[in-house]
């Protein structure tokens, strides 16, 4: 048992297994993979031109299986990218947010709401593309703590958010 | 709002002490050298050049003096701070105004400090911190002491107000029990005092380290020195003088080294002793404050409220005098800040026991369960920093070197002492509301907190644990953060959910 002295059935508290995690839109994934391309694509354009400069490009071999490894540094990255992605998800409770991520590597982030600090939506410039937005959520409790959530629809994210600082305000009686 | 007592009436725009007129001038003159030396040394020899007489030279004294002390006059003469609805408010400058307001309930720290002018003219600094990535911070630096305690009181007293107010949704304004509340009588009660004994006995057992690379230095350029000056008889005198321990060269490095030992005892020693000279850690109704220092007297406090966490342990030395170091840390804005940690350099069981009932209760009627971690923790933590690097070690050194490589298996029963040792000793303790950790090596050290003050949290799992149903759990505060490894899924699935459930449901403030 986990207490000694439990003044409640801690097996009867809301558990986070077996919840129903709602996906993100799966154009964050479009999204996720245009900016992982993109982002390899000037690494390994920068890779060429290091190799052009000192000559022997394209017939250096060390050069080729250099190129050849970072393909594939590139494929795994993407396909567990895209494995990963259905695993992310997220639920918004009565009395709290959670954010599930990761495949083999996996964790659950949860915020209260009566522990948020303020809440604000971001958005990248492929995020704009395609509509989407990430909503960032902002504790006390330093970087580490903070949640954010990304993929979701932006009027989605504005709903979330605009119940996220209603939830605020109910817990931080207004001041006068 | 109104006020019963005129002293400490702080509503009206007021001016600090007239000492603030002399600080002012010292501060000045210390800023002129330190922020314009560059300027000072070619302005001197331009003088120089110009080969003034006596009396322009007293005359162009004279002129330099009364600008500063002008200045200073009109800095004092300037310097306003008062409290307007709920917000302490400080105007300032000469030429140009500023006006820093500062909202109570952002008020973090307020500390107390005090150099040997300042207790000559019995005034002191109050510098008051704010939550928060803004660089709003507020000093005060010619405060008549009273005035300053007074100023203090009242702010913590008005913060404590302010979120009373909210939560009961009246005007800050008209009741009665604001006024009872501002001005109620409070007690101060030591919670421990270090007495120059246990000053020596922290000297003794500080770190020293630090002191010792820096008298390491010092002593390796002053033999330098020596050697450059001194002539062959001199050395040879030197060399007389250690020659008596054995060998030349060995008598020397141990004498060095017993000389660099025994002055960065005394540095630690003596930095101990001044820094912490009749250290004072008081408790005044809702706050707790630090109060130390001979030469600079100095002051910490914060709320009970704003501590998020507690920290205490020992050393090896500090086991043998039954010391501990006891660190408090509050809500520190948006990052950890070591500068608002309130430590206390040493202390008994039995402060520790005062301490952590003031905070977390009467500890003697809490009932803890223990949690031990894992069992794979051992297996695990031997194969990485046992087995593996031993094996590798020994045979790259048998390849080498031939068989003496095999020296390095002895390591393996080695890190397995040491690994059954941290396991033995890591500890979880839960009640109702707190959450203990204890480990450590060659110490013991604690940590501890209460639910409530957790401000997020994360559970997660390796392909490892998920193999072995063990999970990770992180819980984050505005203090410091608390990580569990090794613990069983299930339990860390169950602690979380309790966690999450005694935030949910807790209805005060955390801070």
């Amino acid at each position: 048992m986990l207490f000694e002295n439990p003044s409640i059935e801690i097996n009867e508290l809301p558990s986070t297994e077996a919840l129903d995690f709602k996906k993100l839109d799966p154009r964050y994934l479009t999204v996720k993979i245009v900016n992982h391309t993109i982002f390899f694509s000037f690494s390994g354009l920068g890779l060429v031109l290091f190799a052009w400069l000192r000559g022997g490009f394209p017939f250096n071999p060390v050069y080729l299986i250099l190129l050849g490894a970072w393909v594939v540094i590139y494929l795994i990255t993407l396909w567990y990218m895209i494995k990963a992605f259905q695993f992310k998800g997220y639920v918004l409770r009565e009395r709290d947010i959670i954010y599930r991520k990761g495949w083999l590597w996996s964790s659950t982030t949860i915020v209260p709401f009566n522990r948020i600090q303020h809440c604000e939506l971001s958005q990248g410039p492929f995020e704009k593309t395609y509509n989407l937005a990430k909503l960032n959520i902002f504790t006390a409790g330093g970087q580490s703590s903070d949640l954010r959530l990304p993929g979701l629809k932006k009027e989605e994210a504005a709903r979330i958010k605009e119940f996220l600082v209603n939830q605020i305000n109910d817990h931080n009686k207004p001041r006068s | 709002m109104t006020t019963t007592n005129p002293e400490a009436n702080f509503n009206v725009p007021a001016r600090q002490s007239r000492a603030a007129i002399l600080i002012f001038i010292l501060k000045f003159i210390n800023n002129t050298f330190r922020k314009g030396w560059a300027l000072l040394v070619p302005a001197f020899l331009a003088l120089r050049k110009l080969s003034l007489d006596d009396w322009q030279i007293y005359v162009l004294g004279f002129v330099i003096a009364a600008i500063y002390i002008v200045f200073s006059y009109l800095s004092y003469q300037r310097f306003f701070y008062y409290v307007l609805g709920e917000k302490i408010i400080i105007e300032k400058g000469i030429l140009y105004k500023t006006k820093i307001s500062l909202p109570f309930d952002k008020v973090q720290t307020i500390n107390f400090k005090q150099n040997i002018l300042q207790q000559a003219l019995g005034v002191l600094t109050l510098e008051i911190d704010a939550a928060g990535s803004g660089t709003e911070e507020i000093s005060l630096e010619a405060l008549r002491e009273n005035r300053a305690k007074q100023f203090r009181d009242y702010i913590l007293d008005r913060r404590g107000a302010t979120e009373q107010l909210v939560e009961g949704e009246s005007s800050p304004l008209d009741s009665d029990k604001t006024e009872d509340h501002t001005w109620k009588k409070r007690e101060t009660k030591t919670l421990l005092r270090l007495q120059p004994v246990d000053l020596i006995k922290i000297g003794i057992s500080q770190n020293h380290l630090r002191s010792m690379v820096i008298f390491a230095a010092f002593v390796w350029n002053i033999y330098d020195q020596l050697k450059k000056q001194l002539n062959f008889n001199e050395e040879e005198k030197i060399e007389e003088l250690t020659g008596f321990i054995g060998n030349e060269w060995l008598g020397r490095l141990g004498l060095t080294i017993a000389i660099v030992l025994l002055l960065s005892l005394i540095v630690s020693l003596g930095l101990v002793f001044f820094r912490n000279f009749n250290f004072r850690l008081l408790e005044t109704g809702e706050a707790i404050k630090k109060r130390y220092g001979l030469f600079e007297r100095q002051e910490q406090s914060t709320t009970l409220s704003k501590i998020q966490s507690v920290s205490w342990g020992d050393n090896l030395i500090k086991k043998l005098f039954g010391l501990f170091v006891f660190r408090m840390y509050p809500a520190a804005g948006t990052e950890l800040n070591s500068k608002k940690t309130i430590s206390v350099p040493g202390c008994y069981r039995r402060h520790v026991k005062t301490v952590l009932d003031l905070i977390f209760g009467n500890q003697e009627v809490v009932h803890y369960s223990r949690h031990p971690m894992s069992r794979l923790f051992i297996r695990r933590y031997l194969l990485f920093s046992g087995i593996l690097p031993a094996v590798f070690l020994a045979a790259l050194t048998c390849m080498l070197n031939g068989f003496y490589g095999l020296f390095f298996l002895l390591w393996i029963p080695l890190a397995f002492v040491a690994v059954k040792v941290y396991y033995n000793k890591w500890q979880l303790f839960l009640s109702g509301d707190i959450l203990k950790i204890q480990y450590g090596l060659f110490s013991h050290q604690n940590k501890m907190m209460f639910f409530h003050k957790v401000q997020g949290v994360k559970l997660s799992q390796s392909p490892y644990q998920k193999r072995n149903r063990l999970a990770s759990l992180e819980l984050f505060s505005a203090g410091r953060n608390f990580s569990i490894n090794y613990l069983s899924y299930d339990t860390a699935l169950q602690l979380q959910n309790y966690i999450l459930y005694k935030v949910e449901s807790y209805e005060e403030t955390w801070m």
